[in-house]
């Protein structure tokens, strides 16, 4: 078993296999030695959690510092795959390819996903960070500039001028 | 208000999930907000987007982010580095680059693109360098026109491993051409090759011997097609080739376009297509020769349609005697023309008119003097090496004139077939086949759709146009000052008293005289006394066959200040065409729209005003109205 510690000094115990999704850890375990001495601590994933247990994931989206138990809920839902997905191949899958129970796991509000984004970004889980773009990258699909702006809570920044701009680079860009 | 939620993810992460957009998602993204959008440019999203690599044309950052990030993204099949104008760059930003692509030759620096087929690189300040250096073996299309800056530093050996066996298409300019010579040894896969701006065609010569395999070639925007006669290809050279295609050929002398595409089509025994398009003269391409000299901005542009005109003459020739010997099927004859490519550069309307007046004229004058017997043993007893040739091929044109009239029209309408059919290839080859100094040539892009000849008009013979030459500062220069370098010395009476003149040629004036009065009647109209210009003329005209007819002071017309002006309906009433060539302003008052003016000379002996005037005069006698032309300048 592995102790980990969020940035809220709650403590966590998961098996190596599962701490292992995590480059980032992997390294970390690689570098002490024996993790079982001392917790690794994560200061840069804020979530702190509750008990492990996916039947509290309806509560999710009220409790924004679940990120670290999120994360370790998915890494414990994909211990079981291969170690090195093929996703490591040249070409990115597209976004449609999704896992049912990873759209599932991520059908969270936005900032618990973004949240969950960075920190496997930060914990160095591919696997984890490839869902969460691609589960982005769905929410902008086929979306008006207005819908994506209103979904994201993004402010029209541009002048006037500039927007004219940009809708003619975008005439030549359709020529070609 | 919320906050938008996306600001917490750092720049890297939005890259990564906009990796799995579309493109019109891509479009949309960059609508949202200056964040996206420059997240997008700076940060060089890579997508199919564009088909390529993305620079932001707005942004003068996004090139140097090339150099700093690479390419993240692996799905990039097609990486279009497009032209990075001028003034976007600094002189002092253009040496930071410098040091980023130093950077970048650094090992550590990834800079992969594992898919991309294609590259395309016009922008003369992205490392190509850079580029080549990582090309993964999936390339097989390599685009390196116009990136002369980037070449600065001789390419190395390592360069050449990474130069990989796959490439099957290349373009590169002549900057590159030595330099690139031991490379192409081991790219033996290469069946396209294209080669834009080339400034010595025997440049080509050892690219063409590394490339016994090459299918088709492309040799475009030559600078000067000159001493063709140096030009030797090897003996297996060109064996497989099967298209060939020479545009924008420009010389001084059509003779050595003739002689070059002559020795080229010799060597390529295989030659399915040949394409001779867009040559003219040297004017139209380099504006700034003639804005310092000749014509305005509007008029080169003309001039250079013109030019294709004379140049085409020559080649109608050579191309039909190539026929006729054999060495070229006339199926495979692209006598595409010029005026595409001419509309682009800043002519007016007014001048492309004129210009593809006369290129019609040009070509069809061309065919005819082919098949002229006289005409035919006079202009191509000038192909020295194939003097006898020459005249074989006219007595035996001369005895069935008639049959050969015939099949001059059957030709003349292949022709015309032919250039469509061109036309329609070459936007199919348009990905690869491309062009440096987007300007003119993007517009030939643009328009190559349209119908690339007009039909031909019968042409009669072409009566010699008037070309009045000025005499003092314009052909030589008189001083009565002595000194050991006279060319000259005239004995003047003036008064009863002897002066003595001494008299400079202007350099080329002998070369000058020949050429033009094989184009044009040629008439001095001088200011002077005839007691001065009458021995000067018979000077320079030995022979008296050059010049035929003479004026003086007393046929000119006195202006203010004791000036004079030359009215030119003295010397020709049709104004459509006589052409003035006068260094003096006030001289062509009267005429204006038939004036050329050149530089006042009196010393100067690296003068080439007069040859840089030959290809244009040279083309200019095809105009119907020179006015229409030499107008422009006005």
């Amino acid at each position: 078993m592995v102790r980990i510690t969020s940035s809220d000094s709650q403590e966590f115990s998961v098996s190596q296999d599962i701490a292992c999704q995590s480059q980032l850890i992997k390294n970390m375990i690689e570098d002490v030695g024996d993790a079982d001495e001392q917790p690794i601590p994560l200061p840069n994933v804020a979530g702190a959690i509750l008990q492990k247990g996916g039947s509290c994931f309806p509560s999710i989206s009220n409790a924004p510092k679940l990120t670290l138990f999120a994360v370790i809920e998915y890494a414990t839902m994909h211990k079981d795959d291969p170690p090195s997905a093929p996703e490591t191949d040249a070409k990115p899958s597209t976004s449609e390819d999704i896992e049912d129970r990873d759209k599932q796991f991520l059908n969270v509000d936005q900032g618990t996903l973004f949240e969950i984004i960075l920190a496997a970004n930060y914990l160095d889980m591919k696997s984890l960070l490839d869902v969460g773009c691609k589960t982005v990258a769905n929410m902008i699909k086929g979306k008006t500039v207005e819908e994506v702006r209103a979904l994201f809570n993004i402010v029209n920044d541009f002048t006037p001028e500039e927007e004219e701009q940009i809708r003619k680079e975008n005439e030549w860009c359709e020529d070609r | 208000m919320g906050t938008c939620m996306l600001d917490t993810l750092p720049s890297e992460l939005w890259l990564h999930t906009l990796e799995y957009l579309d493109t019109s998602d891509l479009i949309t993204c960059v609508h949202l907000s200056r964040r996206w959008r420059r997240v997008m440019f700076s940060d060089l999203l890579c997508t199919s987007l564009f088909g390529g690599v993305w620079l932001d044309p707005l942004s003068n950052t996004s090139h140097k982010s090339l150099l700093k990030h690479g390419l993240p993204a692996l799905c990039v099949k097609k990486l279009l580095i497009p032209f990075v104008p001028e003034d976007v760059l600094s002189e002092d930003e253009m040496d930071e680059t410098d040091v980023e692509m130093e950077k970048l030759s650094h090992p550590q620096t990834t800079f992969e693109f594992p898919n991309v087929s294609q590259i395309m690189i016009t922008g003369a300040f992205i490392s190509a360098e850079a580029v080549v250096r990582h090309l993964t073996p999936s390339v097989t299309h390599l685009d390196l026109s116009d990136c002369s800056a980037s070449f600065r530093s001789p390419l190395q050996l390592e360069l050449l491993q990474r130069i990989n066996a796959a490439i099957t298409t290349l373009t590169i300019s002549s900057h590159l051409s030595q330099p690139m010579i031991p490379l192409l040894s081991s790219l033996s896969s290469i069946s396209s090759l294209s080669i834009l701006l080339i400034k010595r065609i025997t440049d080509i010569e050892p690219i063409v011997a590394t490339l016994p395999h090459l299918k088709h070639l492309s040799i475009a925007r030559i600078r000067n097609v000159f001493h063709a006669h140096r030009f030797h290809l090897p003996e297996t050279g060109l064996q497989e080739l099967q298209t060939l295609k020479m545009l924008g050929m420009e010389a001084m002398f059509t003779e050595d376009i003739a002689l070059f595409v002559r020795k080229m089509v010799a060597s390529a025994r295989n030659l399915k297509e040949l394409c001779l398009g867009c040559n003219g003269s040297s004017s139209g391409y380099d504006p700034n020769r003639y804005r310092r000299r000749v014509l305005a901005d509007t008029g080169s542009g003309c001039a250079a349609g013109a030019g294709g005109g004379g140049a085409n003459s020559a080649l109608g020739e050579v191309v039909s005697q190539l026929t006729r010997e054999g060495l070229l099927d006339s199926k495979c004859l692209n006598s595409h023309q010029l005026n595409q490519v001419l509309g682009a550069t800043n002519a007016d309307r007014t001048g492309t008119t004129a210009a593809r007046g006369n290129t019609a004229h040009s070509l069809t004058n061309a065919m005819n003097t082919n098949y002229n017997s006289s005409s035919a043993e006079e202009t191509t007893s000038e192909f020295d090496p194939f003097d006898t040739e020459a005249r074989t091929d006219s007595d035996s044109s001369a005895a069935s004139t008639a049959s050969q009239s015939k099949k001059l029209r059957r030709v003349r309408r292949k022709r015309v077939e032919t250039g469509s059919q061109l036309a329609s290839s070459t936007s199919e080859n348009t990905s690869f086949f491309s062009f440096a100094g987007i300007g003119e040539w993007f517009g030939y892009r643009k328009q190559h759709k349209q119908r690339v000849l007009r039909p031909l008009r019968q042409q009669k013979e072409l009566p010699k146009k008037t070309l009045v030459l000025d005499l003092d500062e314009t052909l030589v220069h008189s001083t009565s000052m002595g000194s050991r370098h006279h060319d000259h010395i005239i004995e003047v009476l003036v008064d009863k008293h002897v002066c003595l003149y001494y008299v400079y040629k202007r350099p080329g004036v002998d070369l000058f005289l020949k050429k033009v009065s094989e184009w044009y009647k040629v008439v001095i109209f001088t200011a002077s006394m005839p007691e001065y210009a009458d021995p000067v003329i018979d000077w320079l005209d030995k022979d008296r066959k050059l010049i035929s007819r003479r004026y003086f002071r007393q046929s000119c017309t006195p202006h203010e200040n004791g000036h004079f002006t030359k009215d030119l309906s003295i010397v020709e009433p049709d104004l459509s065409s006589v052409v003035l060539l006068d260094n003096s302003p006030v001289s062509f008052a009267v005429n204006p729209e038939n004036a050329i003016p050149i530089e006042t000379w009196t010393h100067d002996l690296n003068d080439e005003a007069l040859f840089e005037l030959l290809p244009f005069l040279d083309a200019l006698r095809f105009a119907d109205d020179v006015r229409s032309i030499l107008g422009l300048r006005i």
